[in-house]
């Protein structure tokens, strides 16, 4: 009952936060830019929406945009904007006089970085609906979308995503819970991001978590080895980070 | 009893000096307690190593009877405070703010416009806390400290930044909690005249150490003792001849002398007797007894 408490608390905290704006509007950007390029090309749109693939190609579009950059940067600055709410508040003395275990503020915290991720998709996947059913609404003659929705695909894809997005935000939290300066996690990650398009065709570039997203669709790239379970490395480094930032956190001397 | 007791504090941070220098603070149970020093004592710094802000590295801490490295949730649950600059979430409003604390410490909803209504800020509706005035902050700020009815409040300087209303009304507030409800507070200030208002019992720290605890009554009677008169007289040989070895009367140079523990009606009695012998008197300068006096002296000692 306690973690639910402190989870209440956080989530009332995050609430009008600059991180839940970022959320929403992150979630939004790619569905707005594929929704208003179909949009622009009406000509298209009757066979594009009659198609038996049309949310395979939408979820294709979003996700291949989404996965490369904006993903890894929304991850990364949501996770420093998070950390940001108790550091530009000067509040971690208040939180860590309330009479909850260390280990609750900790695990409290960082269920909130993964429910705004889990939100983020959620709102991710409401915009791809929309790509394919808001063209229909505006424009007599297009059809709705023809397939039926995948859903299965849908969920098996977003989960992969989300066990390869684990790492990042495990990474990134660590820095942001315990760097003041939210210029380094911020610089750090985003030069994490530009390393990993470089490495993300290289045969050791599993070692950077940062490239999973992106190597989802280089799956037949011969540069790949099929060899190596990237659902593997993303769980490794996602409890190694997650440990590390625990301990880390838990033998501070200073607490605000 | 008392509600706080610690033993033997030692604190440095990194390899600097100790800025806790064995503190043995004793708070009795339904006091007020004044923790004064200058900038620099340790006052904060002991503060946050009371409330587990900063580790305790050697040294004990009891609070309520408690060790707070064995109780520490438990002693929390009992503990509001308000440390250095008053900590709240500037996008959230008043209410807000306190709803995150009041869900943690589960205590009522009803609380929140309770202390809102307590520190005055029952109308400040949507208002963003980040917009508020630097006396709102601090009243917010008093309103997260007491929203779950604390046994023990411990707050360092609770009245910065408020005008002198404010501060007259956040002394009513506490005093009020302490003679009402019973809670024991602890307070660190450096308006001493604002102290002296409030406190029951005080403890003065100068260099990360205690040099004197215990009731303010106790602390004026002790001082008055000590009390000194000087005399800016026109020839004090001849103030110290009229005065024949009386009152222990000690010449300071050649137009001051100083005389120990003089009441009100000695010090007329002396001045009449030089004035009348022909030395004139051009000032008699006694320290006071205020708290700020004594303070000054007790640092400066």
């Amino acid at each position: 009952m306690v973690i639910l408490h402190s989870i209440q608390s956080e989530w009332i905290k995050k609430s009008h936060s600059s991180a839940s704006w970022l959320t929403v509007f992150g979630a939004f950007f790619i569905p707005v830019i594929v929704l208003v390029r179909r949009i622009s090309d009406p000509h298209n749109l009757f066979a594009a929406n009659a198609s038996d693939k049309i949310w395979n190609i939408l979820y294709a579009q979003c996700w291949q945009y989404m996965s490369v950059f904006v993903l890894p940067m929304g991850i990364i600055l949501t996770a420093s904007l998070l950390a940001q709410i108790e550091f530009r508040n000067n509040s971690w003395k208040q939180l860590h006089t309330t009479p909850q275990s260390l280990t609750v503020v900790f695990v409290s915290k960082f269920c909130i970085a993964i429910m705004m991720l889990i939100q983020f998709f959620l709102l991710f996947n409401v915009g791809i609906v929309l790509t394919g059913v808001v063209p229909a609404l505006f424009f007599r003659d297009v059809p709705f979308p023809g397939q039926d929705f995948p859903f299965q695909d849908f969920v098996i894809g977003n989960a992969r995503f989300f066990l390869y997005c684990l790492p990042i935000l495990s990474l990134q939290y660590l820095l942001s819970i315990q760097v003041r300066n939210f210029m380094i996690p911020i610089g750090v990650g985003f030069a994490l991001v530009i390393a990993s398009l470089i490495a993300v065709s290289w045969k050791y570039g599993y070692f950077l978590p940062y490239t999973y997203c992106s190597k989802r669709f280089l799956q037949n790239d011969s540069r790949i080895d099929p060899e190596i379970n990237i659902k593997i490395w993303a769980i490794g480094y996602f409890v190694l980070f997650t440990v590390l930032n625990y301990i880390i956190y838990i033998r501070r001397k200073n607490r605000g | 009893m008392n509600i706080l007791e610690t033993n033997g504090l030692y604190h440095q941070y990194g390899r600097e000096e100790h800025v806790i220098n064995g503190l043995n603070l004793c708070v009795p149970q339904g006091s007020i307690y004044g923790f004064l020093g200058p900038n620099g004592a340790g006052k904060t710094t002991t503060l946050r190593i009371i409330l587990g802000l900063i580790k305790c590295e050697v040294g004990q801490i009891h609070i309520f009877g408690k060790s707070l490295a064995h109780n520490r949730e438990v002693i929390l649950k009992n503990i509001g405070s308000l440390i250095d600059s008053p900590s709240f979430y500037g996008h959230l409003t008043a209410a807000e703010n306190l709803q995150v604390f009041q869900r943690i410490y589960q205590c009522q909803r009803s609380r929140i416009n309770e202390v809102l209504e307590v520190v005055g800020l029952a109308r400040t509706g949507n208002k963003k806390a980040g917009r508020f005035s630097l006396g709102m902050k601090q009243r917010l700020g008093i309103a997260i400290a007491l929203l779950h009815n604390p046994r023990f409040l411990i707050l360092d300087e609770p009245t910065n930044g408020l005008d002198p209303n404010g501060m007259i009304e956040i002394r009513e507030v506490l005093l009020n909690l302490n003679r009402q409800q019973g809670i024991s507070i602890l307070v660190s200030s450096h308006i001493l005249a604002e102290m002296e208002k409030l406190v029951s019992h005080v403890g003065i720290v100068n260099k990360g150490q205690l040099i004197y605890e215990g009731s303010l009554g106790h602390l004026m009677n002790e001082r008055q003792q000590g009390l000194q008169t000087i005399w800016e007289t026109s020839d004090s040989v001849k103030a110290m001849e009229i005065l024949d070895g009386r009152y222990n009367a000690k010449k300071l140079d050649e137009s001051r002398l100083v005389i120990n523990e003089l009441n009100r009606l000695e010090v007329s009695f002396v001045n009449r007797n030089l004035v009348e012998a022909g030395v004139s008197v051009y000032e008699i300068n006694s320290n006071n007894k205020d708290l700020e006096s004594i303070f000054i002296n007790l640092i400066g000692d």
